[in-house]
């Protein structure tokens, strides 16, 4: 991970002579941690990458409202968040879309990806991880999969340190129900 | 397989070969062009909007202490105005308005944590 001085980047993002540049850099250092947010929540390749795009797009256009209060890191990982929930909820509020089938989609599109790999097992694993409501699935995959600490999770998510670790532990506990009814 | 922990060790997510090389290349190529007019103009909009309804409320309030309302009334208006300020304000934010908000947010949680993401 490229290190920088967060007041000098920010000062280079408010800079229209070098504001495209500084956001490459922004683009080239955060783009594959973004895609991991995003994906683990929309499952498939190609979902992930247009609402990637849309974080990065959204973060430009709205740039000169960053003034560098919080982490530039922690502004984007809320932007990914909220994408990933938008395009998710977007799903489900389709009018022929029920919250089972939206679930059952996601995981058809994964079963379909070619850039998915996995085994019966890791898609059973999927399937346990779909049983959990959005936000608890979130919080999972940034303490699980990203191994975040709950101080930055709740940063990020807007939620107290006590309320995730509840939130971890009985995410853990239904994916174990799951796994072992389907064993 | 109860242990999930076993979950972690393979991911079985795959991403296209250079995929993150060429997703720089192709997002920088799309980002619009920035221009700063257009945003004074629409803060400048915004308040515009405000200061002229925050104005009629005030002139509405005027009227209605002059033909002496009951005290019950006074509070529906007074009530009214607000709502319809309120309204407005709320539906005149826009993207901006929410990532700065984002923002904020997350300072106060920083703040609260004494944590940053580790990067």
């Amino acid at each position: 991970m490229a290190q920088w001085n967060e007041t000098e980047m920010l000062q280079r993002l408010q800079n229209a002579d070098t504001q495209r540049e500084a956001f490459a850099q922004v683009v080239r250092t955060y783009s594959e941690r973004m895609y991991w947010v995003v994906r683990r929540v929309v499952l498939s390749h190609d979902d992930a990458n247009d609402v990637l795009q849309n974080v990065f797009i959204k973060a430009w256009t709205n740039i000169e409202s960053f003034k560098g209060d919080a982490k530039l890191s922690t502004w984007l990982y809320k932007i990914a968040v909220n994408e990933s929930i938008t395009f998710i909820n977007r799903q489900r509020m389709h009018p022929s879309t029920s919250i089972d089938d939206a679930d059952s989609g996601l995981l058809s599109k994964l079963e379909s990806d070619e850039y998915f790999d996995g085994d019966e097992l890791q898609r059973n694993f999927q399937r346990a991880l779909l049983t959990l409501p959005e936000k608890q699935r979130l919080v999972f995959n940034m303490k699980y999969f990203d191994e975040m600490k709950y101080e930055d999770i709740s940063a990020i998510v807007g939620t107290s340190v006590g309320a995730l670790k509840a939130s971890y532990h009985h995410a853990v506990q239904k994916i174990r129900a799951f796994l072992e009814q389907t064993d | 397989m109860n242990n999930i922990d076993n979950f972690k060790k393979k991911n079985p997510f795959t991403v296209p070969e250079n995929y993150f090389e060429e997703f720089e290349k192709k997002l920088m190529e799309q980002l619009p062009e920035k221009t700063s007019e257009p945003k004074k103009q629409k803060f400048t909009t915004i308040k515009k909007v405000i200061i002229s309804l925050v104005a009629t409320a005030a002139v509405m309030a005027g009227v209605m202490f002059m033909i002496k309302p009951t005290t019950q009334e006074a509070v529906t208006v007074a009530e009214a105005t607000n709502t319809e300020t309120q309204e407005v304000v709320f539906t005149s934010s826009e993207d901006e308005d929410f990532y700065q908000f984002l923002e904020d947010d997350a300072t106060r949680k920083e703040a609260t944590s004494g944590y940053y993401v580790s990067l």
